[in-house]
């Protein structure tokens, strides 16, 4: 997971309101246009696999992968948006059910 | 839910055959129960199998981004004799896969994996589309919740009441109001009936 992935090129009209976002980005974080479009796009996968975590749909792990970063990451970006991720009430009730005297 | 895997499945017997269970973890699980301080307790109570890619998300990848809490993983799972396997996934792990509408992570495939071949007890985790893959299996996978175990290391002695408080309270931001809210409750009860017979 730590080595750079790999990227390729993909033709995509980008509105014009968003190009002045990522360009007024680029100027004021001293980078160029296409990193702060990506990093805009970074942010909003970010969002969207949060909202996946939340759902159920992908695991913790599947988030890292996807999002290319650790398990302790995705912790601190579920924190960070007030959602809460995990285990629910009935979840550990169940658990505290299935695993009784496991650790006796 | 129907009836679970009897946890008397595979015992792992030591010396005059005392019973250990056999545990295996997943990052997410590993991650909060580090972070509760608790993982010691649990390394002294059940026998841990930790999946190789679970180990990389969750300790080597950790530390190459410099998380301090993948540090005193590694500290604590090398100190209780945690062991890191490693195990191609099976039939059974891989129908089960199959037949989810979630997607999963090398780390929770590899847990299922080894908690087959293994004939394990029980998974740590605390991931809701995990547990959901484990709740499908047929007998239903146990899955230990890290609030869950807190509370059943101070039932079983492992660690004091006032401990197991202190643990969910670090893990409190992790974890949801409500199992938090539960486990503490939980934990106040075993307190009055200890309270009780004294």
């Amino acid at each position: 997971m730590s080595e750079a992935r790999s990227t390729r090129p993909y033709p995509l009209r980008i509105p014009e309101n968003l190009m002045e976002l990522a360009e007024a980005k680029s100027h004021s974080e001293r980078t160029d246009r296409s990193t702060a479009l990506r990093q805009l796009m970074y942010a909003g996968a970010e969002d969207y696999v949060v909202t996946l975590l939340e759902q159920g749909r992908v695991s913790s792990g599947k988030a890292a992968e996807l999002l290319d970063t650790t398990v302790h990451r995705v912790h601190e970006l579920a924190r960070a948006r007030g959602v809460e991720i995990g285990a629910s009430v009935e979840d550990y009730r169940r658990s505290r059910e299935s695993t009784s005297g496991l650790l006796e | 839910m129907g009836a679970q895997a009897p946890l008397s499945r595979s015992p792992f017997c030591v010396y005059y055959c005392i019973v250990v269970y056999t545990i295996v973890v997943d990052a997410d699980g590993l991650i909060k129960l580090g972070k509760s301080g608790a993982l010691p307790a649990l390394l002294g109570a059940a026998r841990l199998l930790v999946p190789n890619a679970v180990w990389e998300e969750a300790v080597e990848e950790g530390k190459r981004r410099m998380y301090e809490d993948a540090q005193e993983l590694e500290a604590a799972l090398s100190e209780g004799d945690a062991e890191v396997v490693s195990h191609a996934i099976g039939e059974e792990a891989e129908r089960l896969l199959e037949g989810s509408a979630a997607s999963f992570g090398a780390g929770e495939r590899e847990a299922l994996a080894v908690y087959f071949a293994a004939e394990a007890d029980a998974v740590l985790t605390d991931d809701r589309a995990f547990m959901g893959l484990l709740a499908g299996a047929d007998p239903p996978v146990p899955a230990l919740v890290p609030a869950s175990a807190i509370v059943a290391l101070a039932e079983g002695g492992r660690v004091s009441v006032d401990e197991a408080r202190e643990a969910l309270a670090k893990i409190e931001p992790a974890i949801r109001r409500s199992v938090y809210a539960a486990a503490m409750e939980d934990l106040e009860t075993m307190q009055r009936a200890r309270d009780g017979e004294q």
